[in-house]
């Protein structure tokens, strides 16, 4: 992985070309853990992305990014655009057409043999709807 | 900055705040506009966030940071960190858990970003996993999100 490589990703991701991203990018047995799951494994990874993304696109843009031999982390700024209404969107509820921009995510990249192969995220959580993260805690 | 200097000078910054004298350590490390933000507060300026460390801290614990892993990068670095807490007293409003007079726990739930201006800290953000934390407190406190809505 180099920076090149990241950019990509992001840009795939941001897309919606979840599938493309994960399987460039991620080894086969990638753990993925965010704020509302924990997964192994490329495939389950893409088949989480593309079921929660139902209703929104989802933007990432790099705001920093550190960068290391075996490892990145990268500042966000989340943009969604919601297609429909979302009256249980996990950050709060949007209408169609809106837009929300967020700073408050930041994740951690290990790198394996030229991919990824671990995803943590951490959160600002001020920034977010506390209600709606601490459901599954 | 090389990274090895860079390296360096934060371990002598966790080992310095892990003395518990903040005053201390921030005077040592971080530059006097120095911004911090975490999960509850945003505080700037130095002198106000030794403050803030004092009279968190003050509620009876003694908190030890260890990094887990480490990212570093040309002005910074972003690191993961395991929290140690030791409780002196009983401290039933604990951030992470309920904490009994004697108890230590241990969690790996947060990382941070040190932004550095001429070898001082000049910026830190402070990021949480959720899971590792005392949902009754986080959920206190914490309003609307700041967000932007876009045209």
């Amino acid at each position: 992985m180099d920076t090149k490589a990241l950019e990509r990703y992001f840009n795939l991701y941001s897309e919606g070309r979840f599938d493309e991203a994960i399987t460039e990018h991620y080894r086969e047995d990638a753990h993925f853990w965010n704020t509302r799951i924990e997964l192994t494994g490329r495939q389950k990874i893409i088949d989480w992305l593309c079921a929660s993304h139902n209703g929104y696109t989802e933007k990432l843009i790099p705001l920093s990014i550190f960068f290391d031999t075996d490892g990145a982390a990268v500042e966000l700024q989340q943009e969604f655009h919601a297609v429909t209404d979302l009256s249980s969107f996990y950050i709060r509820p949007l209408k169609t057409g809106e837009v929300l921009k967020t700073r408050g995510v930041c994740q951690f990249f290990r790198f394996q043999e030229g991919r990824i192969a671990s995803v943590k995220e951490y959160v600002l959580l001020y920034k977010c709807d506390p209600s709606v993260f601490m459901a599954g805690t | 900055m090389n990274r090895d200097e860079i390296r360096t000078l934060f371990d002598a910054y966790f080992e310095d705040y892990n003395t518990g004298d903040y005053e201390m350590a921030l005077n040592n490390h971080y530059t006097e506009d120095a911004v911090f933000e975490n999960t509850r507060v945003e505080v700037r300026g130095r002198d106000n966030i030794i403050e803030w460390f004092t009279k968190s801290h003050a509620l009876g614990y003694k908190e030890i940071l260890t990094p887990v892993s480490m990212v570093i990068g040309e002005d910074g670095i972003a690191v993961e960190l395991a929290q140690q807490f030791h409780a002196l007293e009983d401290v039933p409003n604990h951030y992470v858990s309920t904490l009994q007079k004697g108890e230590s726990i241990k969690t790996q739930g947060v990382a941070a970003v040190y932004r550095l201006r001429e070898r001082k800290i000049a910026s830190v953000r402070v990021y949480c996993t959720l899971s590792a934390y005392n949902p009754r407190v986080f959920g206190e406190g914490v309003t609307a999100p700041i967000t932007e809505n876009g045209d």
